[in-house]
């Protein structure tokens, strides 16, 4: 058996980890780099790069390398996201199978799963290389808010890179594993609150932890929030200076544009360090009389500060509905976890602290925190799929006093030892299906502990309906609009009756990961359909 | 005396009263079938039995919580919560991963029902509803009446802000908001009792005004 690795597969970058000699460590390449650029470019050699190397391409090659597909991933062709994204990528999108979008690059379309298998398989080589062996496992996290398409269609990633996906974890619930937190005397409970600000979404996950537990209270995010966002602030900031200064547009050119992207990123890391920096552009273009066009721009921290301000306040937002949900106060809580790059920018960290009356933890590095919790939580996956490395069981059961029900056993089984916590983890957005009357009925409601399951009875709307279409939409609104629809199952050879005479058994399975199962069942003729689920064209 | 006759597993106490149970080595070769006799297989026996008998388990039993008496409230919150911790880790299907499939999903299923019993009892309203229910001899809550007592609360918006429909009242509901977040339940009541003097007839202001109030209620 190979080696089991935690992958914190990003919008921005991919970072890998593993428990060695019993201590998890980020994994680094020959060049002593622990990001991998979450990037694929397709040279006109007809080859693939990945990482640094396709990310260098940006600059030079910007239509044929392509990122941030962790936006994307999962979404239908039709909804918000992919509508807006296609506006700011310089690469081709277009429409495939059942509504979901395909990368197109020198006449060959790609799944976007697929891109994030070739970053995948960028990870577990790199991996291979440091540990000296085959590495066949992982843990993978994504953000707490994806939805069920998007967590199936990461596993589908892992899986097509090679990896058993051991787990879809939580980003956050992997940071409060790196940090060893709810390690505390048995029955005394902790509670942290998770910032994580990412390349391309922001999340607020609180966590109760408890010696072995770990459970998720409640989780809110905003998807269109991110560290990307934050670069785009300042590229238009050097779009109008450029075009103050030489007249020149970079509007106008998706190569010049993608340069002032990446260029942007580094002038944001860098104010996080400095009060300002100073960036000289050279050959953006060419003056019609063949003189070249360059510009020698400061970018301070202040300005960018004031530019920053509304996104960072949205962030603020997003905590107080999250702690609003929960029922919870800021009171309630210990530990202000950060993750994400952007936790390191100096306005951020203030905000949090004004609003959480806190300063944040910051020992461990917001770029890796995650990872190292994924490789803890494979490392202690693995274990239990081999009890000859575990530690013995030892607690014994405990026995319920007074058990009034003879029926029910006399014991309950005992509690197993393992190398990390349990994690328990909530589905963070409300599932349910579409009504005679356009409105959502929940079936599983937000932040229940999954695995779970629910079945509810629905009956036939008119008279002598021999089908019925089950559509199954997630989110927290109560009309269709407001939520996304996940596919939908339909029921045939139903008893021809009134309306209303005829039940069908409509159950949810969600597992572990947070994936979503739906079944009909019709109790008369035990007919059954359980669903492949279809990503829908339109809502 | 342990009931032989219901074919469940004796109660590990009983069987070995004083012996620390031994380490879990189900990989080893048949040599240590004693071992192998002695842990796992139990532990699955008990998994099966509790699956087997879901039906007749209420959800304070299945949880391993004592029932609310005469004159008591019942379990509490946290009582509730390290409850369902405890019962996670002795059902939750991770620590199953190892064990045959019909142990696996049998765990699946207590897990499953665990998290419903979950769910319902630790909100306070569908707590007490439940406590009802059980009085008249119903185990369960069907899905029909969570969702039904959820959606009477799914339509309450999370904040005062999203609760208040005219300018007049929002600055008083933001305030009211800010003060929730910070604990200050005193200074929320002040600035959503002068939102509701805005806004009357807003029931999910009137709403949030009365949990507030028992929320002060309860601390006092």
């Amino acid at each position: 058996m190979g080696h089991a690795v935690g992958i914190d597969l990003g919008t921005t970058n991919t970072v890998v980890a593993a428990v060695v000699d019993g201590t998890a460590r980020v994994l680094s390449d020959d060049a002593g780099d622990r990001l991998i650029p979450s990037v694929v470019a397709f040279p006109p050699n007809g080859g693939v790069l990945v990482g640094r190397r396709a990310r260098e391409r940006r600059r030079i090659d910007a239509q044929n390398t392509i990122h941030s597909v962790k936006r994307l991933i999962g979404r239908a062709w039709s909804s918000e996201e992919v509508v807006r994204a296609r506006t700011y990528l310089p690469f081709d999108l277009k429409e495939g199978a059942h509504g979901l979008p395909l990368v197109v690059s020198r006449g060959r379309t790609f799944d976007l799963h697929t891109i994030s298998a070739f970053v995948l398989q960028r990870a577990k080589k790199l991996a291979e290389k440091v540990l000296g062996g085959t590495v066949d496992a992982a843990v993978i996290t994504v953000p707490a808010s994806f939805n069920d398409r998007q967590r199936a269609a990461t596993k589908a990633a892992g899986s097509e890179a090679g990896l058993r996906v051991l787990r879809i974890l939580n980003e956050p619930t992997a940071a409060a594993l790196a940090y060893g937190l709810g390690r505390t005397s048995p029955g005394a409970h902790e509670r942290v609150a998770v910032y994580d600000l990412g390349g391309g979404t922001f999340d607020l996950t609180l966590l109760d932890l408890s010696s072995n537990v770990f459970e998720v209270l409640g989780t809110a995010g905003d998807s269109f929030l991110g560290g990307d966002d934050l670069d785009l602030l300042i590229v238009d900031e050097l779009r109008a200076e450029i075009l103050k200064q030489t007249r020149f547009d970079p509007r106008g050119d998706v190569q010049v544009m993608e340069r002032l992207s990446t260029d942007a990123e580094q002038v944001k890391i860098a104010l996080s360090d400095r009060e300002e920096v100073e960036i000289t552009f050279r050959d953006l273009a060419a003056f019609a009389d063949g003189h070249p066009i360059g510009a020698t721009i400061l970018v301070r921290r202040a300005s960018f500060e004031r530019l920053a301000a509304p996104l960072v306040e949205r962030s603020i937002e997003v905590c107080r509905e999250a702690l609003a949900v929960a029922k919870l106060g800021i009171g309630d809580f210990g530990d202000v976890l950060l993750v994400g790059g952007s936790t390191r920018i100096p306005l951020v960290r203030r905000k949090i602290e004004q609003f959480f009356q806190r300063p944040p933890r910051t020992d461990l590095d917001p770029d890796e925190v995650v990872a190292i919790g994924a490789a803890i939580q494979a490392d202690a996956l693995v274990r239990h799929e081999r009890p000859e490395h575990g530690e013995p069981r030892s607690e014994s059961a405990r026995t319920a006093s007074g058990r009034r029900n003879p029926a029910l056993p006399s014991a309950f089984p005992g509690r197993a030892q393992r190398a990390g916590p349990l994690l328990v983890d909530v589905t963070p957005l409300t599932l349910g299906v579409e009504t005679v009357s356009g409105f959502v009925e929940p079936v599983i409601e937000r932040n229940t502990a999954v695995p779970c399951s629910q079945t509810r009875i629905f009956t036939t709307a008119k008279d002598g309906q021999g089908a019925i279409t089950v559509r199954v939409f997630q989110g927290e609104g109560r009309s269709l609009g407001e939520n996304v629809l996940l596919g939908e199952l339909s029921l045939d050879g139903l008893r021809e009756a009134r309306r209303g005479e005829v039940q069908v058994e409509v159950t949810f399975a969600l597992d572990a990961d947070g994936i979503l199962q739906v079944s009909a069942r019709d109790p008369e003729t035990a007919r059954a359909v359980s669903a492949t689920l279809k990503v829908g064209r339109t809502s | 005396m342990v009931d032989r006759r219901s074919s469940l597993p004796p109660r590990p106490s009983q069987a070995n009263p004083s012996q620390p149970r031994p380490a879990g080595r189900i990989n080893t070769m048949p040599l240590d079938l004693d071992a192998v006799d002695l842990v796992v297989p139990e532990d699955h026996h008990l998994v099966l039995s509790w699956a087997e008998a879901l039906d007749q388990a209420d959800y304070l039993a299945l949880l391993d919580l004592a029932p609310p008496r005469e004159g008591e409230p019942g379990p509490n919150d946290e009582e509730i919560i390290d409850a369902f911790h405890t019962f996670a880790e002795r059902f939750h299907p991770d620590s199953y991963a190892d064990a045959p499939h019909d142990v696996r999903e049998a765990a699946l299923a207590v897990f499953r029902r665990g998290a419903e019993a979950y769910r319902v009892l630790r909100d306070v309203s569908l707590r007490q509803r439940y406590y009802r229910l059980l009085e008249a001899g119903t185990l369960r809550m069907s899905p029909e009446e969570i969702a039904h007592a959820e959606k009477g609360e799914r339509k309450r918006p999370d904040t005062a802000r999203q609760a208040v429909k005219t300018a007049a009242a929002a600055p008083f509901a933001a305030e009211a908001d800010a003060q929730l977040a910070a604990g200050d339940l005193k200074k929320a009541r002040l600035q959503l009792q002068l939102a509701t003097m805005k806004e009357p007839d807003n029931e999910d202001l009137a709403a949030m005004l009365l949990d507030v109030e028992a929320r002060l209620a309860a601390r006092s």
